[in-house]
């Protein structure tokens, strides 16, 4: 046996292999030794021991939290270009809004109270939002949400979490409605995220404009087994640009959009492409489905649509395309989040006025836990996100938190619907009442890609 | 502040060092303990010699035990804004990697009983003085009652300047080991109220309104110890 594997502390007592010891781990392993030591006893010595230990470990720790306390500074890299930049660290655990976000979230849940909500059942039989949602979603700024300043927009830093946060506000308003609202956004916030200085003076002043047009981004395809990062849209390389076919479903407002970002496989790599809606070969269908209609979802389908060479957004390696499937779903789940939270505001009051038996349903256990597991799993779906959403604002890696949060907000929030349902009984079943719409919504949380962005 | 779910910069420290004692301290014993469930695991004394040093280098950030006592606000080097009682978030994140290494063991560590942590957060500065150093356990648990613990039945009645402890506790973590037992009963029998009891030895310090009853359940525990019998006790607070 090699020395390196003496010392390595894997592979016994359960440990990884992957596990290493540092100074101090070394020394606990000593440590644990000298204690496990019969002789301590014998000679009486073990009391001595422990003031030994004491002693050192007291001034030993000073000098090593001195030297933990000096802050590296998790900054910007170097991007080039028009770029909100990245929200700086601030290395507290904080749950607390910033008081712009807060105040954003304000003006928001008015909008979804007082406009969203009213609106969603007409809009979801429909299949369609009144103009009326759309004119005040666009006075309150949320296409321009994700749009650095410099750029005509409202951020001063690349607005992840308030885009989370306004997400999860503007859902408890109505889902379908919020991802009509948050549609034309997403493009314009992905043109500000990834677009060359070309792509964002020649489409932004549109979004910034009072005139918004209605754009889309669409990433979903409509087969078996759909993988976001295995899409069959292909984009091949011509003399005169670049050929695109294939078939997106799912595409909020499709049949109006003026702008579509099409996800499309270049190269052996996934790219981003800016497809304005007058190209030849661009067709596109209704496509309702059991939730989000009120985004009046679509089919598109692209037939050797010719668009030039530098209509890709981003990166041609992949990483402008994942990281757009990333901030996406992220999107979706900041969504789950605030009709979850609409699910949970409804059948709270509900279950204590209802009475069956004698007395509210409230006191039955089976229908309390079912209150209070709501409750729980929607603030981990909540935790999970904005965890996910202040790691990316903060340019920091959230692979893995986004993977969570989706996770969690597809199989919760599905629960959260169907137990909102089941909740009222009866009345869950019909339309009188907006869970039966809250179930069918939730649903769509774990099929989407694309459409949102933040 | 940016809203932020990582572990903040000043406790990663406290993290990592838990962990890696939770690796070479408690992993290498964790089986032997486990075996020989009532054999008092002698490796904790050091251990808890050098969470003694640590807390008083002020390198643990308030974790542990003693660590609960609601703080001022103040302000954190290195932050902008105020951060309040980051002493919980310490404990939490350090006790996770201890229970990494083994639950029972953690439990287990001398002078970082659940009773510290009552003396820590209700108790009063002079009762914090004289029983800063001691193992307190924390008894709750009745034959009778688990949970439900506003229907105990051990009571304390005051009688002159003192009380009288009549009742029976059984769960109780490190029982057998620890210096003193902090304990709800009941004060009168027309009880609404719990009081918070510390016994010392046979000396037994009445304490604030009892909060955060709780109870562990592990093994390696020792499980029963039994109040029978009149335990006259000083009055205070």
């Amino acid at each position: 046996m090699s020395l390196t594997k003496i010392f390595r502390p894997g592979g016994r007592h359960g440990v990884a292999s992957h596990e290493a010891r540092d100074p101090l781990g070394y020394a606990m392993v000593a440590l644990n030794k000298l204690a496990a030591s019969e002789l301590l006893d014998r000679v009486g010595l073990r009391k001595h021991a422990e003031q030994t230990v004491f002693t050192l470990t007291r001034g030993g720790f000073r000098t090593a939290t001195t030297a933990g306390r000096v802050f590296a500074r998790a900054g910007v890299s170097g991007r080039s270009g028009a770029r909100a930049a990245a929200t700086p660290a601030g290395g507290v655990f904080d749950l607390t809004p910033t008081d712009d976000e807060q105040m954003l979230v304000d003006v928001v849940t008015e909008l979804a109270t007082e406009v969203l909500r009213p609106a969603a059942t007409e809009a979801d039989t429909a299949c369609a939002a009144p103009p009326e949602v759309l004119s005040a979603a666009t006075e309150v700024g949320l296409p321009l949400l994700g749009v650095p300043e410099s750029l005509g927009g409202i951020s001063e830093e690349r607005a992840v979490m308030a885009g989370a946060l306004v997400a999860e506000a503007l859902a408890q308003g109505d889902l379908g409605l919020a991802v009509a609202t948050l549609a034309p956004g997403a493009v314009a916030t992905a043109i500000a995220t990834w677009g060359s200085d070309e792509q964002q003076r020649t489409y932004l002043p549109a979004f910034t404009s009072d005139d918004v047009p209605a754009a889309a981004l669409a990433l979903t395809e409509p087969r078996p087994l759909f993988d976001a990062l295995e899409p069959a849209t292909t984009a091949t390389r011509t003399e005169d640009g670049l050929v695109l076919d294939g078939v997106k479903s799912m595409v909020p407002r499709g049949a109006e959009a003026e702008l579509f970002i099409v996800g499309a496989r270049l190269d052996d790599a996934n790219v981003l492409v800016l497809v304005e809606s007058g190209a030849d070969g661009l067709t596109v269908e209704a496509d309702p489905a059991m939730g989000v209609r009120a985004a009046s979802l679509t089919t598109l389908t692209l037939t050797g649509v010719r668009v030039p060479e530098d209509a890709v957004l981003g990166t041609t390696d992949g990483s402008s395309y994942v990281e757009c499937v990333r901030l996406s779903r992220l999107a979706w789940c900041a969504l789950a989040v605030g009709v979850g939270q609409a699910v949970l505001d409804y059948v709270t009051p509900y279950v204590k006025e209802r009475e069956a038996f004698g007395e509210p349903i409230a006191h039955r256990q089976s229908v309390a836990f079912m209150v209070a597991d709501i409750a729980t799993e929607l603030q981990a779906m909540r935790l999970l996100t904005w965890k996910a959403a202040s790691r990316a604002a903060a340019g920091k890696d959230f692979a893995r938190e986004v993977a969570l949060a989706r996770k969690l907000c597809s199989d919760k929030g599905m629960r959260i619907g169907l137990d909102g349902v089941q909740l009222l009984g009866g009345h869950g079943f019909v339309k009188e009442h907006p869970v039966e719409r809250w179930y069918r919504d939730l649903r769509a949380v774990s099929v989407m890609e694309g459409g949102v962005l933040v | 502040m940016p809203i932020s779910l990582d572990d903040p910069k000043k406790l990663r420290q406290v993290r990592d060092q838990a962990h890696q004692v939770a690796m070479n301290m408690l992993r290498p014993i964790s089986r032997t303990y486990d075996r020989a469930e009532h054999a008092y695991p002698k490796e904790l004394d050091l251990l808890a010699a050098m969470i003694d040093g640590l807390s008083e280098s002020g390198a643990s950030s308030g974790a542990g035990a003693s660590g609960v006592k609601r703080d001022e606000p103040r302000d954190d080097e290195g932050a902008e804004g105020r951060v309040r009682n980051g002493t919980n978030l310490a404990s939490v994140m350090s006790i996770a990697e201890m229970c990494w290494g083994d639950v029972g063991l953690l439990l287990s560590l001398p002078r970082q009983g659940l009773g510290n942590s009552a003396i820590a957060s209700v108790g009063d500065p002079e009762q914090q003085e004289r029983f800063g150093r001691v193992w307190a356990s924390m008894a709750i648990t009745e034959p009778d009652t688990g949970s439900d613990t506003a229907n105990i039945r051990t009571t304390a009645v005051l009688d002159g300047d003192e009380y009288v402890l009549n009742g029976e506790k059984i769960f109780v973590t490190s029982g057998e080991r620890s210096d003193a037992v902090v304990e709800p009963v009941d004060q009168c029998r027309e009880h609404v109220e719990l009081l918070r009891v510390l016994v010392l030895g046979d000396v037994v310090l009445a304490g604030d309104r009892a909060q955060d009853l709780d109870g562990d359940r592990v093994r390696l525990l020792d499980q029963r110890l039994e109040l029978l019998g009149n335990f006259e006790i000083d009055r205070h607070g």
